[in-house]
């Protein structure tokens, strides 16, 4: 069929049962995020294809205006920073950005959700499953970190 | 240290990555799919009209709109997160991150030019002749065929309704009326009308004929007869169907020009007597051709008028013959288009 459904949010989303550590206004019902670099994520051990294992880009770091960690200070983010920490030696300045455009998260539908729906019959559907209002951007390139990391960088 | 408090971040490994995509929403389409009872949207692929896949694109269609849908590209990593566990060094485990998909592209979507769904009905459907014959070709249902026009549910609708398709239950499918039987059958509706001195605007059901032409019936099978009534009527506050002064007058004098020309030039004066003839009384000084603008070229120093299709270039109303013609492509056109000019001269 040439056509193919495409389902709006359910009101009562909420996939996911981890709790969400991001701030209040990046947090979706389903939790879901979008982050974007203005480049690609390279890993040191060989490429990311062959690997079977989750690969640990870094710790994201909402900072508080007077310099502090969001998670630390209690919620006291100052909106638009973001710091992502990539091992121990780059960190990457960022912002939260509001997209002019939302976007729609869409997602085919999976069909044990259809089971006892009347358009299951109907074929191939896709779903909108979140909608995103804000995304994380890091355009700036890594800068390098000194001090006490050293050390730790001489082991690898 | 900064680092050591901060949120975890991982990506799943390629092979875990989740097939996701990112649609652009414009605010009309954002305050559609987040109102109370969001609509069913549709995505349609596009074909050609001549059933090329030259152009081949995908659009999205709300209830009554359509949006045209554009793959945009980007160099970044565009990485789309959700929550997870993690554990962290010391054996606990603490709130993090991982990105389960990575996103190339972006759809964005553009509020499409309008468009009519006359053309996609022309070449889907087959005509239903004056003779009663109800073509060769193969025939469709009404939502099969609105599935493969990409355009919205209200746009198809309205291209049906203007060329007054119906469908039928023996045989099965759609059909469009040719132009002789459309106005066959307005000519008939409007004498009975006459005869009863019923008052046309009255209202009828939808599906149904208004009560004055149960008659015809007898003639012509109920579908068609539905059809053509929709096609000159407009809705009513009630749900219903009335005969619209506007539609009616355009219906008569499209099918009456149509079939009386047939690819050829007809007196002026004749077809302007005959339309009158079709409308009501009070009706017929709205019967001038500028009403019909685009659907006709005069020629004989004025005297004589053709009627064209304004909608489509591969006219296939008059079955094969144009069908074939249009096959000739390009420079065959451009002769039909200097045509009736060259014959002034």
């Amino acid at each position: 069929m040439p056509t193919i459904s495409l389902r709006s949010p359910a009101a009562d989303r909420n996939g996911n049962t981890a709790s969400n550590a991001l701030p209040p206004l990046l947090q979706t019902p389903t939790g879901h995020a979008i982050i974007e670099l203005q480049g690609s994520v390279l890993a040191e051990h060989g490429d990311m294809e062959g690997s079977t294992a989750a690969l640990p880009l870094g710790k994201l770091v909402f900072p508080s205006a007077d310099g502090r960690d969001y998670s630390t200070s209690g919620g006291d983010w100052d909106g638009k920073r973001v710091f992502l920490f990539v091992g121990k030696h780059q960190r990457m300045t960022g912002e939260v950005k509001k997209l002019a455009k939302p976007l729609a998260i869409v997602r085919r539908r999976r069909p044990d959700e259809t089971a006892d729906d009347d358009a299951s019959a109907a074929g191939d559907e896709v779903e909108i499953a979140e909608i995103a209002y804000f995304k994380i951007l890091f355009t700036h390139r890594p800068e390098p970190m000194g001090g006490e990391q050293d050390e730790v960088m001489l082991e690898e | 240290m900064a680092q050591s408090s901060g949120i975890p971040i991982t990506i799943l490994p390629e092979s875990d990555l989740q097939h996701f995509r990112l649609l652009e929403l414009p605010a009309e389409l954002l305050a559609l799919v987040t109102s109370e009872s969001p609509p069913l949207l549709q995505l349609k692929s596009v074909d050609n009209i001549d059933g090329t896949a030259k152009d081949a694109n995908a659009v999205l269609c709300t209830p009554d709109k359509t949006f045209e849908i554009r793959q945009v590209n980007t160099s970044n990593s565009v990485y789309l997160t959700q929550p997870c566990r993690t554990g962290d060094d010391e054996g606990g485990s603490s709130d993090a991150i991982e990105a389960i998909a990575k996103c190339d592209s972006t759809l964005e979507l553009t509020p499409a030019s309008k468009r009519s769904a006359v053309p996609f009905i022309k070449k889907a459907l087959p005509v239903f002749a004056s003779t009663g014959s109800y073509g060769s070709a193969r025939s469709v249902s009404k939502t099969e065929l609105f599935s493969h026009i990409p355009l919205s549910q209200a746009e198809c609708e309205e291209g049906w309704k203007e060329l007054a398709c119906f469908e039928s239950i023996d045989p099965s499918g759609c059909f469009i009326p040719s132009a002789k039987v459309k106005a066959q059958v307005w000519e008939a509706a409007m004498t009975a009308a006459t005869a009863e001195r019923a008052s046309l605007q009255d209202p009828f059901i939808v599906d149904d004929i208004p009560v004055f032409a149960m008659d015809l019936k007898e003639d012509w099978p109920l579908e068609l007869l539905s059809g053509v009534f929709a096609s000159v009527s407009s809705s009513t506050a009630g749900g219903n169907l009335a005969i619209d002064e506007e539609r009616c007058v355009r219906f008569a004098g499209l099918s009456q020009l149509e079939a009386r020309s047939g690819g050829r030039a007809t007196d002026l004066a004749a077809f302007l007597k005959a339309w009158k003839d079709v409308v009501p009384e009070t009706w017929r000084t709205k019967c001038e051709i500028s009403t019909l603008k685009g659907s006709y070229n005069l020629s004989d120093g004025g005297k004589s008028i053709t009627f064209i299709d304004s909608q489509t270039t591969a006219n296939t109303s008059n079955g094969g013959a144009e069908e074939a013609k249009s096959a000739l492509g390009a420079k065959r056109k451009w002769h039909e288009k200097f045509k009736s000019a060259k014959r002034t001269a």
